[in-house]
């Protein structure tokens, strides 16, 4: 049965989840994945608002329309800390269950094996990129790969999500799927 | 086998109808298999071309056709990228590795690249595969190339022959950049990609043979190939550039952060991502050629099933005789049925032979336009799939006739009325 997991109300919960369990590895495979949401991929202490009230005199100082030098340094200081949003620290090492787009990385003769996972579709070519925390790095269990020309739409990816905390100077962290199976979306 | 026998000598008084019928399968079973051996190779080829490449920068221009031009020398590019952007962006704490390319030039027919040697060093295809050299080494000195399989194939290239590089994309002799030769030092194996029909050269090398063409063509004022080496000839610009980056989850920012450069106009693409795009597009295509190529397929039965209705008249006597030997009733039916399979099953023979003539002769033909490489292969399963398939219509279809001349046979019993 699928439970869906809010992580902004059911922290408490989650923290108990993963001490009481102490996942083994088989236990772990054996678990029935849980589904989650995109948002659930954020840290709970996050608020945007509370990112945006802070420049809200200064936003409302430049016009709409303004696209002069300092307006643009300006969005692009606000974007950048909104974008700052770090990981959710409680879902690793989970068995969960998420929705979203393919953008491929590598592929073996038509099939891939590995791609980043996104939110909403056209994320792969040219629209502004979903931030470090709505995009996983997905590598696909064996001989679960898909084709390129049905790797269109949407999907469910299952499998144990981790958080990357190499947090040195060239890569942030990030949340990562190893040996994940993909489902064909159809809600 | 005495039915086999009878069909046969039968088909014989026929035979010019139902050659023509058997020609005209087999034009149908080319067209099909055809369509679907070019489909699926020029897949594979485009696919396996490049790998283990994050990124693909360029001038700004549709992410289509960076791809193409930069890794399959299709087309052009609309602009070049300073090599200044270049420097700066490569230095960028996300990236692992980079390779500057530069494209613009040719020789008799092959596109001639400009790079560094990290090429060889980055550079992969089918999925794992690095440049492999069969003979000799990477450029070193300014003047030095290095040629793909095809290309020291066709031209009968070995190490230290000298070639002459031409300005643009098609070989006149005004355009060549004759008074700077270059010397081959290292011949590459085959790798199936454009890789086998390219010369490549040091950008040193790309920046020697233009010094004196400044101004878009060649000057005046000539700089002879030795006093070229000495100058500086640090690149001031490039065509493209990959990437490699050392966390892919960061690909994203990275791609917009190069797409936002301030200094001039970039385009930054996942190969990945441009290449299941170009096949999304290229799906619709393939699907009305296989729908066309299924209809002549059909017409192709079309004109069996005419052929044995039309002379049905014909043959009452022929079923009556049989009739009258011994024959059973359903005999007639098998004779029918024998016969629509030996027609389609010789034009099977028929068009598989002339499937396999036109593909040892577009071989050459594809590579040179397309960069698509056919190697002539067995039939795959899907393939035989769809020759089952046919022959499977082919047998219903030779039933229509067959029930026909059933029934009339049991009408006519010996006193045929012609």
């Amino acid at each position: 049965m699928m439970v869906l997991v809010s992580g902004c109300s059911d922290t408490d919960d989650n923290k108990d989840n993963l001490n009481e369990n102490s996942l083994t590895k088989e236990e772990v495979e054996f678990e029935a994945p849980t589904e989650i949401k995109w948002d659930d991929l954020v840290a709970e202490d996050y608020q945007p608002e509370k990112i945006i009230a802070k420049y809200q005199k200064q936003i409302d100082k430049y016009d709409a329309e303004d696209y002069s030098p300092e307006a643009e340094a300006f969005y692009n200081k606000i974007n950048a800390e909104l974008n700052n949003a770090p990981v959710n620290e409680t879902i690793h090492n989970q068995q969960i269950k998420l929705p979203g787009f393919i953008a491929p990385l590598t592929q073996d003769n038509g099939v891939i094996t590995e791609f980043l996972l996104v939110p909403y579709f056209g994320a792969c070519i040219h629209v502004p990129p979903p931030p470090i925390n709505q995009t996983v790095l997905i590598k696909v269990a064996k001989n679960n790969g898909i084709k390129i020309d049905d790797s269109f739409g949407a999907f469910w990816i299952s499998g144990q999500i981790r958080i990357d905390n190499k947090k040195t100077d060239i890569g942030e962290a990030g949340y990562r799927i190893e040996n994940a199976v993909i489902e064909v979306y159809d809600e | 086998m005495k039915l086999l026998k009878i069909a046969l000598k039968s088909a014989c008084n026929r035979k010019v109808s139902l050659s023509l019928t058997m020609f005209s399968i087999a034009i149908s079973i080319v067209l099909l298999l055809g369509v679907d051996t070019i489909r699926k190779q020029a897949k594979n080829n485009f696919i396996n071309t490049i790998s283990q490449t994050d990124l693909i920068v360029g001038a700004r221009t549709s992410p289509i056709n960076l791809l193409l031009y930069s890794i399959f020398h299709i087309g052009n590019a609309t602009n070049n990228v300073s090599y200044a952007s270049y420097k700066q962006i490569a230095a960028l704490k996300q990236v692992k590795w980079s390779v500057p390319i530069s494209l613009g030039d040719s020789h008799r027919g092959f596109r001639v690249m400009g790079t560094n040697s990290d090429y060889f060093r980055y550079y992969r295809h089918s999925n794992t595969q690095s440049l492999h050299f069969q003979q000799g080494v990477e450029f070193s000195d300014v003047y030095d190339a290095v040629v793909g399989f095809d290309v020291a194939q066709s031209l009968n290239y070995q190490l230290n022959t000298q070639i002459v590089l031409n300005h643009g994309i098609v070989a006149t002799k005004y355009s060549e950049h004759d008074d700077k030769p270059f010397r081959i030092v290292g011949i590459l194996k085959k790798t199936n990609t454009p890789v086998d029909r390219t010369v490549l050269v040091s950008l040193q090398g790309i920046e020697a043979i233009h010094v004196d063409w400044q101004s878009g063509k060649r000057s005046a004022l000539k700089i002879s190939a030795k006093k070229a080496r000495q100058m500086g000839l640090e690149p001031k610009s490039i065509t493209a550039f990959m990437l490699g980056v050392e966390s892919k989850i960061t690909l994203f920012s990275l791609q917009r952060k190069i797409n936002n450069h301030p200094n001039e106009p970039l385009q930054a693409i996942m190969p990945g991502s441009t290449l299941a795009s170009l096949w999304q597009t290229m799906g619709q295509f393939e699907k009305v050629l296989m729908a066309v190529s299924v209809l002549v397929l059909f017409t192709g039965l079309m004109g069996l099933l005419t052929a044995l209705l039309t002379t049905l008249n014909e043959r009452r006597r022929e079923m009556a005789v049989l009739r009258a030997v011994g024959a059973h009733a359903y005999h007639i039916i098998v004779l029918f049925v024998l016969e629509a399979i030996l027609v389609v099953m010789g034009g099977f023979l028929f068009g598989i032979a002339m499937l396999y003539a036109m593909q040892a002769i577009m071989q050459p033909i594809l590579a040179d336009s397309y960069g698509i490489f056919l190697s002539l292969k067995m039939l795959d399963g899907e393939q035989i799939i769809i020759l089952l398939v046919a022959l499977l219509l082919a047998i219903i279809l030779s039933l229509i006739p067959g029930l026909i001349a059933y029934k009339r046979s049991l009408q006519d019993g010996l006193m045929v009325k012609i």
